[in-house]
């Protein structure tokens, strides 16, 4: 899968230059915007939770440097804010009716579920156009089939086989995603194999495994030193399946992300290299998640910036020969509705 | 910025752009690189921004750099920041709870009904089995039952008495926002006296008098909403654990909310000439009882037990 070091001989390809990407953000920095952004939000009932946005991403893309350049997020905020009106409503109207008409439930669900490819591929096109680097624009280009395929059908077939095609499921959206990105006309692809997926999946379940035991136990031992009994069952498998499928989630997502990037490439050129450690990044997760709580939400931008910084210096893009001539297309900020309904439903799928 | 701007990498000019060739001019966000777009789709990039800001100085109100001026790092963020708590701790504490008042106060009756039908079927598939009482004590409890309705104004919306076994969650009773009123078989058995059955059902029907539920509701949605809207960030878990934990408090009264319903209990007891202390012994009872049932108690979902038999039995002697 790692064959970054060996050319293929067919094409003279120049040599890979290795470049990592330099986060330069910094925890006071963005402590200032981010707090800034909570008081005006709280001030105006939320409508300048927008601007907002466009502002913490603008700082994030803006100081994610490859090469000495940076990305840069161009989203407008009215838009945002259309978008995120219309989404809110759609989820409204949809849980309404799935709450006071439980007899179209099924139409709903099956509404829904036809209706999810086609937002999820709006959703991705408009981030990807929103971003650019070098002054050349992202783009994605979807299939509604496809997607159906990735988002609704596996999903399904993971839920049925109880979790075992979990592996299969996000090998196939990784790619999908993949293949529909676009750096202005040059188009991305990757062929990460299942295997590694599932290789994954055995070190993150393994990992489950030693978390439910250490915790199980510790909840189970302070229960009984304080006399829980009965109530203590419920409430220590509960709590046990919590702490121990969270971790295990944040390790799968390491580890996978390794994998669609090492299997990534540009315009059959450019590689791609992630080296996250899993248990170093959930340690980081966790301890970010503690720490905020800590500090009742003050420490959150300290936390942001940590992982971000964490990501960003594991990951690195081989770059043969040169990325000067790179065209971008003219792009519309369609599709804003359906990105903003995925960040509210808590899809991410970004890059 | 009148007049020309010469772009010149490396000090070597490639073009110059008369003023108004220039298009936008990024705003400042920390110290990401700012670009000035031209009018043929150039885009030129620079890290100073000082620089850019000493150009601009003259072109921009001050309203537009008062938004990266304020988010410096700078001794004035304290203030910014206690703001920021004080804030949030006015929304949660002040704001929301009228908020959730006047949106339960709006919500009409059809609506809240269907809630109740949801609500009734989700915590039947969930915990609940068909009631294995006997039919005659049934109808014992809902001819008392009947007798006290008509003295609550909540008797307007059709109040409705519906038993359960109670499986997992043992003694108990609960009022869904729309008049539906459950109670377990556990505690019609656990009960000494059939006053402290009426007295448990009267505390109930003073929940949905007052829309306690749907205000609990409307507050936990608007907390899920305001963590949404701080965190809102990567998507890091600290947000989806938090909204999901507010949700659960759904399932918990105030303790404002538990003895305003203690105190329009004893009122409507007094009302059908019952004993409107039972509510009290049976409080104790259920304390006593639940030494060893744990956390899926009547408490668990309706707290603050220390002094709320004390302050029904004062109640109760006016």
């Amino acid at each position: 899968m790692n064959d970054v070091t060996t050319p293929q001989a067919t094409s003279p390809v120049p040599k890979l230059a290795r470049h990592r990407i330099d986060f330069r953000g910094n925890a006071s920095e963005y402590f200032g915007i981010w707090i800034v952004n909570v008081v005006l939000t709280l001030l105006t009932v939320g409508i300048y939770s927008a601007w907002a946005k466009v502002r913490r991403k603008r700082y994030f893309y803006g100081n994610t440097f490859l090469d000495g350049h940076s990305f840069e997020y161009h989203a407008r905020p009215i838009r945002i804010l259309q978008g995120r009106l219309v989404a809110v409503a759609i989820i409204i109207l949809f849980n309404l009716v799935v709450e006071f008409f439980p007899i179209f439930g099924l139409v709903v669900f099956l509404v829904y579920a036809f209706a999810l490819p086609f937002i999820i591929n709006m959703g991705l096109r408009f981030n990807a156009r929103m971003t650019s680097y070098r002054n050349v624009r992202f783009n994605f280009a979807g299939s509604y089939w496809e997607a159906f395929i990735a988002f609704i059908l596996l999903p399904l077939a993971a839920l049925l086989t109880l979790g075992l095609l979990i592996p299969v499921m996000s090998q196939v959206t990784a790619t999908y995603i993949a293949k529909g990105y676009r750096y202005g006309t040059a188009p991305f692809a990757a062929k990460p194999l299942i295997r590694a997926y599932y290789g994954v999946f055995f070190r993150a379940f393994l990992f489950a495994i030693l978390v439910a035991a250490l915790i199980g136990g510790a909840v189970a031992l302070v229960l009984v030193a304080t006399d829980g009994m009965f109530a203590g069952a419920v409430v220590v498998a509960i709590l046990t399946f919590y702490l121990t499928i969270i971790p295990a989630a944040i390790f799968y997502a390491a580890g996978t992300r390794n994998v669609i990037y090492n299997a990534l490439a540009l315009d059959n050129r450019h590689r791609f290299e992630s080296t996250l450690k899993p248990l170093r990044y959930v340690w980081i997760i966790v301890s970010n998640f503690f720490v905020t709580i800590a500090t009742f939400g003050l420490m959150r931008a300290w936390a942001a910036i940590r992982s971000t910084r964490y990501i960003a210096a594991r990951t690195a893009v081989l770059i043969s020969g040169t990325v000067d001539d790179y065209v971008g297309e003219i792009e519309s900020d369609t599709g804003v509705a359906a990105a903003e309904y995925m960040d509210l439903e808590g899809f991410d799928l970004g890059f | 910025m009148p007049g020309a701007l010469t772009i010149s990498p490396d000090g070597k000019p490639v073009r110059r752009y008369a003023d108004d060739e220039l298009t936008t001019i990024s705003d400042r966000v920390g110290a990401i690189p700012r670009r000035l777009t031209f009018t043929d789709g150039t885009v030129f990039e620079t890290e100073d921004n000082a620089g850019i800001d000493r150009l601009l100085s003259e072109r921009l109100a001050a309203s537009e750099t008062f938004l990266s001026r304020l988010e410096v790092f700078h001794p004035r963020l304290i203030i910014i920041a206690l703001i920021a708590i004080g804030l949030v701790y006015g929304t949660v504490r002040y704001a929301l709870p009228v908020l959730a008042n006047m949106a339960a106060a709006v919500t009409p009756t059809p609506v809240v009904k269907l809630i109740d039908r949801g609500a009734l079927e989700t915590i039947d598939r969930a915990f609940l089995k068909p009631s294995t009482m006997v039919q005659s004590r049934k109808d014992e409890i809902h001819a008392g039952f009947a007798a006290l309705a008509p003295h609550a104004d909540a008797d307007k919306v059709g109040l409705q008495l519906l038993f359960r076994d109670g499986g997992i969650i043992g003694p108990n009773a609960f009022a869904l926002p729309g008049g539906t009123i459950i109670m377990t078989d556990q505690l019609v058995r656990l009960a000494g006296s059939d006053d402290e059955i009426f007295g448990v059902l009267a505390h109930e029907i003073a929940h949905v008098e007052n829309r306690h539920s749907l205000r609990q509701i409307y507050r936990s949605l608007g907390v899920a909403a305001l963590i949404a809207m701080i965190g809102g960030d990567t998507g890091e878990i600290v947000e989806d654990v938090l909204a999901q934990g507010s949700l659960l408090l759904t399932l918990s009264y105030s303790r404002r909310f538990e003895s305003q319903a203690d105190q329009r209990a004893v009122d409507l007891m007094k009302a059908v000439g019952r004993d409107p202390a039972a509510l009290a012994t049976m409080l104790e009872r259920i304390t006593a009882k639940c030494r060893d049932c744990g956390k899926t108690s009547w408490f668990t979902t309706h707290p603050g037990t220390e002094g709320r038999s004390e302050a029904i039995r004062q109640r109760a002697r006016k």
